[in-house]
C-alpha cells in the first residue's frame, strides 16, 4: 500500500490507520489462499488475528506478505502474513530483522462453496 | 495501530481528558473529521447519551468481492476497530487517541451492500490497557456479520 494522506489514522503523527493494515493483511492472506487453489473459487475470511507491533512509519509504503500454511478436512485453508518495510523478501516465520516486520497476522480462510457443491 | 502522544496510561488520561473534553458528541465529530481514513470510509457516529453507534454507509469503494458483491473483510475490521477507538474516546474522554495492541476478528456473515452498524462494549478499562468487544450488523441486530475483540492502550 503506497503511503497516502487519505489513509492516515492519527493526524498528529501522520501514521497510517490500523484499519488499513487490517485490510492489507486480510487481502494478502486471501491472495495467498488463491495461490493454493487449482481453480478460481470464492473465498471468505473466517477469522483474523492481528498483533500490532509498532506503528508504520509515516511517509513510507507498506508491504505485506501472505503465505498459505495448511488446509484442513473441512476445506478451510489457513494463511498467515506479516508486514515489511521493504519489498526485499524476508521469511515470514523468521524475519531476519524483526524491527522490519511491522505487525503479524494469522487468518483462516475458506472457500464459500464447499468442495463438490458447486462445479 | 495509532501512535500516542505520550506514554501515559489510561488513568492519567482519564483525569487529563475530562477537563479538556466537555461535549462527547462534539469531540467525537471533531476526531472523525480529523482522521483521513475515517473520512475515506465514510464513517459516522451517532450518540444517544453515552450509547454510541457507528454507521458505515455502503459505497463502491468498500467492495472486496465484486461478484457477490460483498464488503471487504479488511474494511469491516477497520470499521470495527475505529468503532472501538471512538467508544473509548466517548467513555473515557481521553486527550489522545488510544493505540491498538491486538485485534481478533470473527467473520460471521458476508457483508452485503447495505449500511453497516457497529456498537462497542468496553469490557474493562485498566490503568494501561482497555479491552473492547465490537459487534457489526446490517439489517438485523440479532444477526451480526462480524465481531471484534481488541485491546488497546
Amino acid at each position: 500500500v503506497p503511503y497516502d494522506e487519505k489513509l492516515i489514522g492519527d493526524p498528529d503523527t501522520g501514521v497510517i490507520a490500523g484499519g488499513v493494515v487490517t485490510a492489507l493483511l486480510d487481502h494478502a492472506c486471501g491472495q495467498a489462499v488463491h495461490t493454493g487453489l487449482t481453480e478460481f473459487k470464492t473465498i471468505a475470511t473466517l477469522d483474523l488475528r492481528i498483533d500490532y507491533m509498532r506503528p508504520a512509519e509515516p511517509g513510507r509504503d507498506i508491504f505485506a506478505k501472505g503465505q498459505l500454511l495448511q488446509g484442513d478436512p473441512l476445506g478451510r485453508l489457513r494463511a498467515g502474513g506479516g508486514l515489511r518495510r521493504r519489498s526485499r523478501p524476508i521469511p515470514w516465520r523468521r524475519p531476519r530483522r524483526p524491527s522490519c516486520s511491522i505487525p503479524a497476522a494469522v487468518g483462516a480462510l475458506a472457500p464459500i462453496s464447499r468442495r463438490g457443491s458447486r462445479k | 495501530m495509532l501512535d500516542s502522544s505520550g506514554g501515559r496510561g489510561f488513568g492519567a488520561n482519564l483525569k487529563a481528558g475530562k477537563s479538556q473534553m466537555s461535549d462527547p458528541a462534539e469531540s467525537i465529530d471533531a476526531m472523525l473529521a480529523r482522521i483521513p481514513y475515517a473520512r475515506f470510509l465514510g464513517l459516522r457516529i451517532e450518540l444517544a447519551g453515552d450509547e454510541m453507534t457507528a454507521i458505515l454507509p455502503f459505497g463502491q469503494h468498500l467492495v472486496g468481492n465484486p461478484t457477490l458483491p460483498a464488503i471487504h473483510g479488511g474494511v469491516l475490521g477497520a470499521f470495527m476497530e475505529m468503532t472501538a477507538l471512538a467508544q473509548l474516546l466517548v467513555k473515557e474522554g481521553q486527550a489522545r487517541q488510544p493505540r491498538v495492541i491486538d485485534v481478533s476478528i470473527e467473520y460471521l456473515r458476508s457483508g452485503r451492500p447495505l449500511t453497516t452498524y457497529a456498537r462497542a462494549e468496553i469490557k474493562k478499562v485498566g490503568r494501561r490497557i482497555a479491552n473492547v468487544h465490537v459487534e457489526a450488523w446490517q439489517d438485523q441486530r440479532a444477526a451480526p456479520i462480524a465481531a471484534l475483540r481488541g485491546t488497546s492502550w
